[in-house]
């Protein structure tokens, strides 16, 4: 009833709302009917079953000059998280394939689920997020991997041209090693569209509670999902401004850095901090979608990144703009 | 005796009504000067940031010690390359210290950080024009060479709907005077 009700609500919208040429109403209405089958209660459900699994398992190893260094590092875990992950992405009928890599004395493990495509199947639009966290890591970034598995419930429903990819990356925290690792394997696969998910569910409407960097002219209200792109990604996050324009699902911000967006000036560098960076050196059209962690959330890298501190309909409004992107992008849904 | 006093009285008068309207058909004076500058030009608007670090050529002429119109052109490097291209008009102090004060109207394009809004769904295209102020203080001209240390200017443009700054800072322009 309650997915009717959305489902409604956002076809209501979508007919209220000016249409861009861009997308026929019947592809919109399509959209807003597969943007209603996300759900909160899927998605908060992740979230503290990843959450429970982080305080739960052992962190890695760390040495006393780490743990003076950054205390965090001593807290961080990833295996059970990662089985979890695999587990979920299997129930809804994908199979899951394991990419194992090693870097110095660390060894990671991404997880790679795909719903092929029906006519070009050899086009990919990949969604994916870390699966290390520090500490319980509710924000940071059990919302990221939880928002994979719920576009891959909701998503594996339907048929696409293109194949859609379903990714968690190990060991981000340290470096991005999962996500390098991937992006330099990818052989001649072409990526149609990337979409990052990192820290998507802290969200505050109190003034104040958004920072951001000179230059860069965020609200000062942290209540927006924000979109870093790169000139490649453009397109990309037009889609986004533009489908949302007519859904009306959420505030949003982004932030499109010049040419490939690995610049070393350091506002481009606070533009670089999760995964989609791999896919810029790659030179892959990537956004990354962030409620801009520590510029927003106090909780960030702490103990007391929890649940509780979670917006959760903002957080489903964010996994919904996400849902419509990559489902156009990936030529459906059929 | 009154031939002399009589001599001088014409003479004098005929200066005094000749001279000015003699002096104002004398042409005006140009003073050609090549100059290249380095410092930093940026851009921001709510729409994008443009602009960055770097350097170009010029030229100016200077009427009558008096007047300048200058045109230059800059590439600027760190978020994205961007050419700048400016013209300008104003006025000088005549002598060594020269200080100026010039109208310039700015045209920045080339790649910057761009923002798409609630309010603005796509990106903003074509160059960043503005007009506005650039002042001169630490200006000197001497034996065919000009110098100018820091120079600072603010324009304004629009990336409709909305408005853009532009802030300019020149750290050093040296130029030589045909």
């Amino acid at each position: 009833m309650r997915k009717t009700l959305a489902a409604a609500g956002l076809l209501l919208a979508c007919a209220c709302a000016p249409t861009s040429s861009r997308f026929s109403e019947e592809q919109l209405a399509r959209l807003s009917t597969l943007a209603g089958q996300v759900e909160t209660g899927q998605l908060m459900g992740h979230v503290r079953a990843l959450t429970r699994s982080h305080q739960e398992d052992t962190p890695l190893s760390c040495t006393p000059v780490q743990r003076e260094q950054y205390a965090p590092a001593c807290f961080m875990t990833r295996d059970r998280a990662r089985d979890l992950m695999k587990s979920r992405l299997e129930a809804v009928g994908l199979q899951v394939r394991t990419q194992e890599g090693q870097r110095g004395a660390l060894t990671f493990t991404n997880l790679i689920a795909d719903l092929p495509g029906t006519t070009r199947p050899e086009e990919i639009v990949l969604v994916g997020a870390h699966f290390d966290a520090h500490y319980m890591g509710a924000d940071d970034n059990s919302t990221g991997v939880a928002g994979v598995l719920e576009l891959a419930r909701v998503l594996s429903q339907y048929r696409f041209e293109r194949t859609l990819r379903f990714v968690g990356f190990d060991l981000e925290e340290p470096g991005m090693l999962g996500s390098g690792h991937y992006v330099d394997a990818l052989g001649q696969e072409k990526l149609a569209g990337v979409i990052i998910f990192d820290c998507i569910g802290y969200y505050d409407t109190r003034p104040g509670s958004q920072k951001s960097l000179p230059g860069l002219p965020a609200p000062d209200t942290g209540d927006f999902l924000a979109i870093m792109g790169n000139d490649h990604s453009l397109g990309l996050a037009t889609d986004l401004h533009q489908l949302n324009d007519t859904l009306q699902l959420m505030k949003l911000v982004s932030i499109i850095a010049p040419g490939d967006g690995t610049s070393t000036v350091s506002v481009s560098e606070s533009l670089m901090r999760s995964d989609h960076a791999a896919f810029w050196y790659g030179g892959h059209k990537a956004l990354f979608l962030t409620d801009t962690a520590d510029f927003r959330n106090p909780h960030y890298h702490q103990a007391t990144d929890v649940i509780d501190t979670l917006d959760p309909e903002s957080f489903r409004r964010a996994v919904q703009i996400s849902a419509v992107g990559l489902a156009t992008w990936a030529g459906g849904p059929r | 005796m009154r031939t002399p006093r009589w001599g001088f009285m014409a003479a004098l008068l005929t200066g005094l009504l000749l001279g000015p309207a003699a002096g104002a058909r004398e042409p005006t004076v140009h003073r050609i000067t090549v100059y290249v500058h380095s410092g930093m030009s940026l851009y921001l608007s709510e729409a994008r940031t443009l602009g960055g670090v770097g350097g170009g050529l010029g030229v100016r002429d200077t009427l009558d010690e008096r007047f300048i119109l200058q045109a230059d052109a800059s590439y600027l490097m760190a978020l994205g390359k961007v050419v700048e291209v400016r013209a300008g008009a104003g006025l000088q102090r005549s002598g060594t210290w020269t200080p100026a004060a010039l109208v310039m109207l700015s045209c920045m394009a080339g790649q910057g950080m761009r923002f798409l809004t609630p309010t603005r769904s796509t990106p903003v295209e074509g160059p960043a024009l503005t007009v506005g102020l650039q002042l001169a203080p630490l200006r000197f001209t001497h034996s065919g060479t000009q110098l100018s240390l820091f120079e600072l200017g603010v324009g304004v443009g629009s990336d409709w709907p909305g408005r853009g700054l532009t802030w300019h800072l020149t750290l050093l322009q040296a130029g030589t005077t045909f």
